[in-house]
């Protein structure tokens, strides 16, 4: 028998153990992809192994979760997009403030009318863009919706202490509701990319028919 | 000896004299003084003009500033308010450092571009570390997306004090502090002499080392005599609260653009005032209160 080198046998030991762990996790990639079947009681999302409605990216919808179903009717992709995840990535969504909150109605109504009841729904402010709406159903539109639960920072917004007012300081002012800085769906502030930095004294050169 | 003085060297007195006064007109006569706008140089200080004097200076210097800009020019001298005393609030928890307030600042009072002058000045300071002497901040930070983790921000322009250390080291009464409680400069009685920002404790005064460099089509033709119209090279400005908003009512044009409202501006005298409210229920501080120069800025959170 030819001796077989140290350095050869323990490379070769290497190669075979890299097959078998490559093996032995045959669908560690595209899993999630592989499995998800479109659901067919709701268009546009789909189902998971363990039977959840998630969608497409395999993301569980906090949505289901609290068992708000307004999506089922009311689903336009463009909007669902931009709305409900957003809505999905905010605070409100680990905190049960779904849909009806705001928007009014009741989602687990057993029928239609039920769950659009108009009593619950202020569909006049809500559902007009702000720059529309009449003057005095302005502070009126934060406090419904945002000052139902942020009583303290909605008492501080009423003194011109939180948020911005422009305008005059002793006269027509324009207040600044909620919405108009904070994003209703996803209320937290995003970071901003900041104005250059000044120039440092070191670099600051005077031009040059100064100098002379 | 050589103890007396050598007559015929030595010039006298008259001598002296006549030739100083004929080195004067000669000067005056060539080009060398031709510079000097005689108009301005003996223009009174603003506090002494009668309402016929500040009207022909305010023409004077609208055709000035017209002609050298290519643009109306609108120079106004709008008298303070009665029973108003400006105050200014500031969130520190609220503002993200993002420096929109420094170039609104820029764009409303005509500050040079170049050399740079920013009346308002963002700190950068690590949350924990000792910041009331501002010794361990910096206003040169620069990341991609602001607020860091881990730091705050604190903008820093005139304080408006009421006891001003500026004002009282000023040799030539350039600059004092308005009823309204807003610190002016008159440019034209500044002799850049530089004591002020050496006085001031925030470094609020700034210098222009050279013509202030300003684009024709950016510049702010709505300008205050005491305030924003554009300044000559050599003359100290300072932040005035937006005068020549602020006295006809409206924010200054920094608290206008936060975007996240942290700037609050109000008459302290008026009980109903967005001001009187924060002092009255918020934890508020001023910069170096140590100093006794009872800024009218409050910083809160």
């Amino acid at each position: 028998m030819v001796p077989i080198p140290a350095r050869v046998a323990r490379s070769a030991l290497y190669a075979a153990l890299a097959c078998l762990l490559a093996l032995s996790f045959p669908s560690a990639w595209g899993q999630d992809e592989e499995e998800l079947v479109p659901s067919k009681d709701h268009p546009g999302y789909f189902v998971n192994p363990d039977g959840e409605i998630v969608d497409e990216f395999g993301l569980l919808l906090r949505l289901f979760e609290h068992e708000s179903v307004c999506v089922r009717c009311h689903y336009e992709k463009e909007k669902y997009e931009k709305l409900v995840l957003d809505w999905d990535k905010s605070k409100h969504s680990k905190n049960k403030v779904t849909c009806e909150k705001c928007h009014g109605g009741n989602p687990k109504g057993a029928n239609v009318g039920e769950a659009k009841n108009v009593e619950t729904t202020n569909f006049q402010v809500i559902n007009t863009p702000l720059d529309k709406l009449e003057k005095d159903l302005v502070p009126q539109a934060a406090f419904k919706y945002c000052g139902q639960c942020h009583g303290i920072k909605f008492r501080d917004w009423s003194f011109g202490i939180h948020g911005k007012r422009t305008g005059y300081w002793n006269g027509e002012k324009e207040y600044w509701v909620c919405i108009l800085c904070h994003n209703p769906h996803n209320p937290k502030f995003q970071k901003l990319e900041p104005k250059p930095a000044p120039i440092p004294p070191s670099k600051l050169a005077l031009r040059k028919k100064d100098e002379k | 000896m050589k103890n007396k003085p050598d007559n015929k060297k030595q010039m006298n007195r008259r001598g002296f004299m006549k030739a100083a006064t004929a080195g004067m007109a000669g000067l005056a006569t060539q080009g060398c003084v031709n510079n000097i706008n005689w108009d301005r140089f003996f223009q009174s200080h603003f506090k002494e003009m009668d309402k016929e004097e500040l009207k022909s200076t305010l023409a004077k210097l609208e055709k000035e500033y017209s002609a050298k800009y290519g643009r109306e020019f609108v120079v106004k001298a709008t008298a303070p308010m009665e029973g108003t005393l400006f105050g200014y609030g500031l969130d520190l928890s609220r503002c993200i450092g993002c420096r929109r307030c420094v170039y609104a600042c820029v764009g409303e009072n005509n500050q040079s571009r170049d050399p740079q002058i920013h009346w308002i000045s963002v700190m950068r300071t690590k949350m924990g570390d000792k910041w009331a002497d501002l010794e361990n901040s910096t206003r040169y930070y620069d990341p991609a997306l602001v607020p860091e983790e881990g730091y705050f921000y604190m903008p820093i322009g005139c304080q408006m004090c009421e006891q001003s250390a500026c004002v009282k080291v000023c040799p030539t009464g350039a600059t004092w502090k308005e009823p309204d409680g807003i610190v002016v400069v008159d440019y034209d009685w500044c002799i850049g002499c530089r004591y002020c920002m050496a006085a001031c404790p925030y470094g609020a005064r700034h210098f222009n080392l050279a013509e202030p460099d300003i684009p024709k089509d950016e510049i702010n033709t709505n300008t205050h005599y005491l305030g924003n119209r554009p300044r000559p090279k050599g003359v100290v400005e300072k932040c005035t609260f937006c005068i020549q908003r602020t006295r006809e009512g409206k924010y200054p044009a920094c608290a206008e653009i936060c975007p996240v409202g942290a700037r609050k501006f109000g008459n302290l005298l008026d009980p109903e005032s967005e001001m009187r409210y924060l002092l009255e229920h918020k934890r508020v501080f001023r910069l170096k209160e140590d100093l006794n120069t009872q800024p009218k800025f409050y910083y809160f959170f």
